[in-house]
């Protein structure tokens, strides 16, 4: 009865832990999927198995490369929960410890929320307690103790000492705790002897998985949650989807709105809508500390060499010191745009079609050489207005970057140079308007009649921008309250 | 007996390229790598190549009275049975089929050429991806020429994660080697001079940073480039990115007192000089030499000579221009150990020749003082850093020419006149192994035997300070 209500509770959380990872965390999920790699080569396994902790960091890499689907990465991640828990739960004699067997999973359940943790800590316990529990089924002394020692250095180098947290500076403690309460869970088990028991393991069982379900769900971060949401669909270039999931104006994060104002402009819109969105200074453009979505963007402007140097920093920077398909295809779009470069971009191809879920990878065709900067200047991180206007100047045809021009001289409230590029422009969306009315107001040359209201409502509310109602999207609201 | 005939009987089969079943082409085939009319030394391993194209190839190798047949994805030669046929012959000659779209196709056969002149055993360089600023993984790794054997020296995941450069060896003897580390476990790792191996923090407040090193014949001087390094990103499509220096001078080090002497000669804050190279005697320091400019393209380096009086360290006379051209700049000088030639690699402009596509190599003829661009050796795309074997008969190189961007060291020998055979790429097991390989060859060097360092020393010793004279 114990024992089945346990394989219950075992089956509830795998599931639990499916459903919500694979449905709640998708675009973290992708996220560590594009930071992973899993080659189909012997080459790449000899050399993820040489290094120390090699069998896990394998082990982990094949099974993230499943997050592409997040269902079925997920799926495979509450399966391996599942069987942790049953293999520790193999040395519970008694039923009195047997909730104790599900407490690994759980932890580990709870780590895996964090992206930071990596697959190799599941995967390095499960290969563990298995092992110990194959040795502890030897029947002949000697060969059992030798099996032990084998199994223990074997364990030491190629399992325990994983790669199994992604940043510089990894919680080695937490690590080797929950690994020391996995074999003292274990021992404790394989100790106290057989007895049946019917409730009250039962009902702890029970108690502990609602506990569970009720708390880990605590432990995801929205906010990365949603970067990685909009980093996601960057990549996948479903601009319709940012724009769907931004509705309502509301962004967490300037990586939000970098997304969403990058959706804007590739469907033709950044000019006519971007103030329907936060926005806050050029920041909302582009952050290039964060090298994945601000390589995507100088990309698609036309800064493809600039591009290529932010995805190869992105790589080298990847804090597992591995390269990951993201990287590789970004790096491939990115050396695909000029036929000198197509050597390199094959390079990363013939790598990337050894995985299995891109082994049909093509680069895409998004940026034509035309967009590329025609003359030579040295990239400038400080001023990105100014490389914009240097591209804008060479390229007047290239739209995406006239966008950007104009939306980084209003973000930065250059009302008067803004007029001298684009005040005699043909095209003028909303946003362009609007700046436009407010240099003619500041030099004196009339107030149309739509600012003559905002500037009214202005005056009515006292300068809150509270009481602004519908002028919060102008441009106007963001010259003043921003 | 009965095994023998089976296996004769089975290559056989496997080798039945009768006319019937295979399209003459009357062409050579395309080799990746490409080796045909190489020439190769007797120790060098298996030069294992792939056909364009193909499915599978059939490959039959011979030499003298022996012959290798292979067959595959691609020409995967037994090491064992490769050595017996280079100990044995002068020229190896290669039939090769190949089988496209299922059709089998057979090619002219191509040669190559092998030489009595000993080639080192080992060549030492770094693996790092062809990058900017950041660094993944990198390491010093030492390669076994005869094998595909690849240990490591040094990773930079030792060193959490650091960064190394420039190592070095002294006339391909690692018995003399020094590296630099970067990050929290920074310093030089030095061996040599008589004295135990010690990590030495090069830094102090009357230079610059310690970064290219060329060792003293005797073993005795290190003469180091001290620069002051920045780098900048281009944004048209054939440009990459442009390394120059703001300041650069040439001190020399000696490693038996662990001491820096600072020449004036080669401390001329209005000048750049960079890149030392001692002569194979030790009584001359070549090095390149340019005058500052405000804008890096208008950097120009010439390539100068000045005596070296080992017995005191000091310099005798005054510097001289050995080689320079309108528009064009010197890096790398390299002497041959024999005291013969001189290579070097000319570029435009500047000294980071490794961006640079139109860089190649040139040579000096010491007697004379004439130089020719090495077109045997040089590609359309970069050539850049070069060393001589010990007994000066190969020299392994620094190319791009695959792809423009990973770097791949190509070996060639050299003849008595000072024309070169073709070059060959260091050997890789597959041509898929060279193909995923992500990572560009760094400095290639020549190495007579193992290197190994004490890395207890790198971790646990506090740095060694130096003196400054």
């Amino acid at each position: 009865m114990t024992r089945r209500i346990f394989h219950i509770a075992n089956a509830a959380l795998a599931i639990a832990f499916w459903l919500f990872y694979g449905l709640k965390c998708d675009g973290t999920m992708h996220g560590i999927e594009g930071d992973s790699l899993f080659l189909f080569t012997g080459q790449f396994a000899c050399e993820m198995l040489g290094r120390d902790g090699g069998l896990s960091n394998w082990l982990g890499a094949f099974l993230t490369q499943f997050y592409y689907y997040p269902l079925l990465g997920s799926a495979l991640m509450g399966l391996l929960l599942a069987l942790l828990a049953e293999g520790v739960a193999r040395f519970c004699k008694s039923d009195l410890t047997l909730p104790l067997a599900l407490l690994p999973s759980m932890a580990c359940a709870i780590l895996l929320l964090d992206p930071k943790w990596t697959p190799a800590l599941p995967v390095a316990l499960c290969l563990c307690v298995w092992m110990a529990y194959a040795v502890s089924r030897i029947k002949v002394l000697w060969i059992k103790v030798v099996c032990a020692f084998a199994a223990a250095l074997f364990a030491w180098f190629k399992i325990i000492d994983c790669q199994f947290y992604t940043y510089a500076v990894a919680p080695v403690k937490t690590y080797y705790i929950v690994f020391a309460a996995t074999s003292l869970i274990c021992a404790v088990s394989a100790v106290i002897p057989q007895k049946k028991m019917k409730w009250i393991p039962s009902i702890a069982t029970v108690l502990l998985a609602a506990v569970f379900v009720m708390a880990a769900p605590r432990k995801v971060d929205k906010l990365q949650e949603e970067i990685a949401d909009y980093s996601y669909m960057v990549r996948m270039r479903d601009w319709d989807g940012i724009l769907v999931r931004a509705k309502g104006g509301r962004l967490s994060s300037p990586l939000s709105a970098n997304a969403v104002n990058l959706a804007l402009a590739m469907k033709g819109r950044l000019g006519e809508d971007m103030f329907n969105y936060y926005q806050n200074g050029i920041r909302s453009l582009i952050n290039f500390e964060e090298r994945k979505i601000s390589s995507e963007i100088l990309y698609l402007l036309g800064f493809v060499n600039e591009a290529r140097h932010l995805a190869f920093e992105d790589m080298a920077g990847n804090p597992s010191r591995d390269r990951g398909v993201y990287h590789l295809t970004r790096l491939i779009n990115f050396n695909a745009v000029d036929s000198l470069r197509l050597p390199i971009a094959q390079r990363y191809l013939n790598t990337l079609h050894k995985t299995l879920f891109y082994r049909h990878f093509e680069p895409e065709q998004l940026v034509c050489p035309q967009m590329e900067p025609s003359d030579d200047f040295f990239f400038n991180f400080g001023d990105f207005c100014q490389m914009l206007g240097f591209l804008y100047n060479q390229r007047p045809q290239n739209e995406r970057v006239r966008d950007y021009f104009a939306a980084s001289l209003l973000l930065e409230k250059r009302t008067s140079v803004f007029s001298s590029f684009f005040g005699e422009s043909d095209y003028c969306p909303k946003s362009w308007k609007e700046a436009l009315q407010i240099t003619k107001s500041l030099n004196g040359e009339g107030t149309a009649p739509e600012l003559q209201e905002y500037v009214d409502k202005y005056n009515a509310c006292h300068g809150s921008a509270g009481g602004m109602g519908r002028f919060s999207r102008t441009y106007w609201y963001y010259f003043n309250f921003r | 007996m009965k095994r023998q005939l089976l296996g004769i009987l089975l290559s056989m089969a496997i080798f039945a390229c009768t006319p019937a079943s295979v399209t003459k082409t009357g062409t050579a085939p395309e080799l990746v790598p490409d080796i045909a009319g190489v020439t190769v030394p007797r120790n060098i391993a298996p030069l294992n190549f792939g056909v364009t194209g193909a499915e599978r190839v059939k490959v039959e190798i011979t030499g003298g009275e022996s012959r290798i047949r292979v067959s595959g994805s691609f020409a995967d030669i037994p090491v064992r049975q490769w050595h017996r046929l280079l100990s044995q012959a002068d020229e190896l000659e290669f039939r090769v089929c190949a089988r496209k779209d299922g059709k089998w196709f057979g090619y002219e056969p191509f040669r190559i050429k092998v030489c009595d002149d000993e080639m080192d055993p080992y060549v030492l360089y770094r693996r790092i991806d062809p990058g900017y600023e950041l660094y993944a993984r990198m390491g010093i790794y030492l390669r076994e020429l005869g094998s595909f054997k690849e240990k490591v020296v040094f990773d930079n995941s030792e060193v959490s994660p650091g960064c190394m450069n420039c190592h070095s060896v002294a006339r391909c003897n690692a018995e003399s080697f020094q590296l630099h580390l970067r990050g929290n476990k920074g310093g030089t790792y030095l061996r040599g001079g008589g004295l135990p191996d010690r990590v030495v923090d090069m830094k102090n407040s009357r230079t610059l940073g310690t970064v290219y090193p060329y060792w003293h014949p005797s073993g005795n001087y290190i003469a180091y480039s001290t620069n002051d390094i920045r780098q900048s990103f281009h944004n048209v499509p054939e440009k990459v990115l442009e390394v120059y220096d703001l300041a650069s001078d040439i001190v020399i080090y000696d490693v038996r007192k662990d001491e820096i002497t600072v020449l004036p000669q080669l401390a001329d804050s209005t000048m750049l000089e960079t890149f030392p190279a001692f002569s194979a005697d030790g009584n001359t320091l070549y090095y390149c030499c340019a005058d500052r400019a405000d804008n890096f393209a208008d950097v120009r380096y010439s390539l100068m000579a000045v005596d070296f009086n080992p017995a005191d360290c000091t310099l005798c006379g005054e510097p001289r221009v050995i080689w320079q051209a309108p528009g064009k700049s010197v890096s790398f000088p390299r002497p041959s150990y024999d005291g013969r030639w001189l290579m070097f690699t000319v570029s435009d402009f500047g000294n980071f020749s490794i961006w640079h596509p139109e860089a190649d190599l040139w040579m000096m003829d010491l007697r004379d003082g004439s130089a020719r661009p090495l077109e045997e050796l040089n590609s359309a795309d970069t050539e850049s850093y070069h060393s001589w074997s010990s007994n000066s008969k190969w020299i392994v190189f620094s190319s791009r020419r695959i792809d423009g961007r990973f770097t791949r060291p190509y070996i060639a020998h050299i003849g008595e006149d000072g024309h070169f055979d073709k070059p060959f790429m260091l050997p890789f097991r597959s041509p898929d192994d060279e193909a995923l390989m992500l990572q560009s060859y760094n400095i290639p060097e020549f190495c007579s035997g193992p290197v190994s360092i004490e890395k207890d020393l790198i971790y646990n010793t506090e740095r060694k300070p130096i003196t400054v004279r």
